[in-house]
């Protein structure tokens, strides 16, 4: 019964904090929902095992609980290449940012250094060049 | 603040002698990018040695969010200087510089590390490929000619292992695969795309080149590790991330 307290409480925590990064807007309604109700799975599949065992015989596999801890493993795997993808998305994004700042900054730089060049030297003739 | 400048750029920090050579004028489209990053102490005498071989407007210095007065150093020593408001590595630093020297007009561009290792005369010999038109990318390779001084037994055999990475990754055959010293026509600029923002653009540009199917060749270039450049350089260590870096940018892309 510890381990099922255990992972209500875990539930209870996770679920709160969804709902909280909901509230400062960091994550989408579609989001929360999954996230939500991932975790109310989880907790439901730790109080009723017969329910669980079912499904993982269905799929062939001996214990509820190896079941979960499969499926777990393999939406985990998943989601860290999607953040590991979206994260370099960003970092590429934020370089082309960086990049250009840089490059437009320069080109004001340069481009008032003709304007003052011309206003303070308006009578240079071209047969000088 | 001005003199502490001035005295360290004299200092023994850089190892090349200078002498003017000068064969690039304002007429040869021939541009230098620069990547640096908190390199205020050597900068000016790398721009001072450049200017032996090109004219400081055709010297684009990218500082890449220094929290020292690179940029200051490189705008009095008369280069052109880009300034990254974050730190966002070299190969990010060398990307925007190689987009900034194209929109210039740049026929040829040449990448040259800010910390003192390279040797400004052997551009000469590294662009000629490129003037003759018998390559698109020209190399450096410090072991072709010169023995590297003050190579340390890991860091060259790392390089080896390095090499015999590439040629199984991308199918390139170089031996000296980590080297910031190189020259890109301008038709090579163009299509090499550097997305890696750290250290593993160097394998990465190889990679472009295999791509796009451009013609390149190696040029023997003088290296020299200077305690500066070691201080900067990367750890021996760090080479496995950078390759591990590098293959999982394959995967995902």
């Amino acid at each position: 019964m510890v381990l099922e307290i255990i992972i209500l409480l875990f539930g209870i925590f996770a679920v709160s904090r969804s709902y909280l990064r909901y509230r400062e807007r960091l994550l989408t309604l579609p989001l929360v929902i999954f996230w939500v109700s991932f975790w109310v799975l989880i907790v439901c599949a730790v109080f009723f095992k017969d329910w669980t065992s079912s499904i993982s015989s269905f799929f062939g596999i001996g214990r509820g609980a190896d079941f979960f801890l499969f499926a777990a493993i393999l939406l985990l795997s998943y989601l860290c290449f999607r953040l590991y993808v979206k994260l370099e998305a960003t970092r590429q994004d934020l370089t082309k940012l960086v990049r250009a700042i840089s490059i437009n900054e320069k080109r004001m730089h340069l481009d008032e250094n003709i304007v003052r060049l011309n206003s303070a030297k308006p009578d240079i003739s071209e047969e000088k060049f | 603040m001005a003199e502490s400048i001035g005295q360290s750029t004299m200092s023994g920090n850089y190892p090349y002698p200078m002498e003017r050579v000068q064969p690039f004028d304002e007429t040869v489209k021939l541009y230098v990018v620069v990547p640096a990053y908190n390199e205020e102490s050597v900068i000016a005498s790398v721009i001072d040695d450049l200017t032996t071989v090109v004219s400081p407007q055709h010297i684009v210095v990218i500082d890449d969010g220094s929290s020292d007065s690179t940029v200051v150093a490189a705008e009095r020593a008369g280069a052109i200087v880009l300034r990254h408001c974050i730190n966002r590595g070299q190969g990010a630093a060398i990307a925007t510089g190689i987009e900034f020297a194209l929109a210039l007009g740049a026929a040829i561009i040449v990448t040259f590390d800010a910390d003192g290792q390279h040797r400004a005369t052997d551009i000469v010999d590294l662009v000629k490929p490129i003037i003759n038109g018998s390559a698109d990318v020209v190399l450096g390779n410090r072991f072709l000619q010169y023995k590297p001084e003050g190579i340390r037994k890991d860091r060259y055999l790392i390089l080896k292992l390095g090499a015999i990475f590439t040629w199984f990754v991308s199918g390139i055959r170089v031996s000296d695969c980590q080297n910031g010293l190189r020259a890109l026509s301008w038709r090579a600029a163009q299509a090499i795309q550097i997305k890696q923002d750290r250290m593993a653009h160097a394998s990465e540009i190889l990679d472009e080149i295999a791509r796009e199917k451009l013609r390149y060749v190696e040029v023997p270039v003088k290296v020299v590790y200077t305690e500066h450049s070691l201080r900067k350089g990367q750890r021996t260590s760090s080479a496995f991330s950078i390759a591990a870096r590098f293959l999982f940018s394959r995967l995902i892309h």
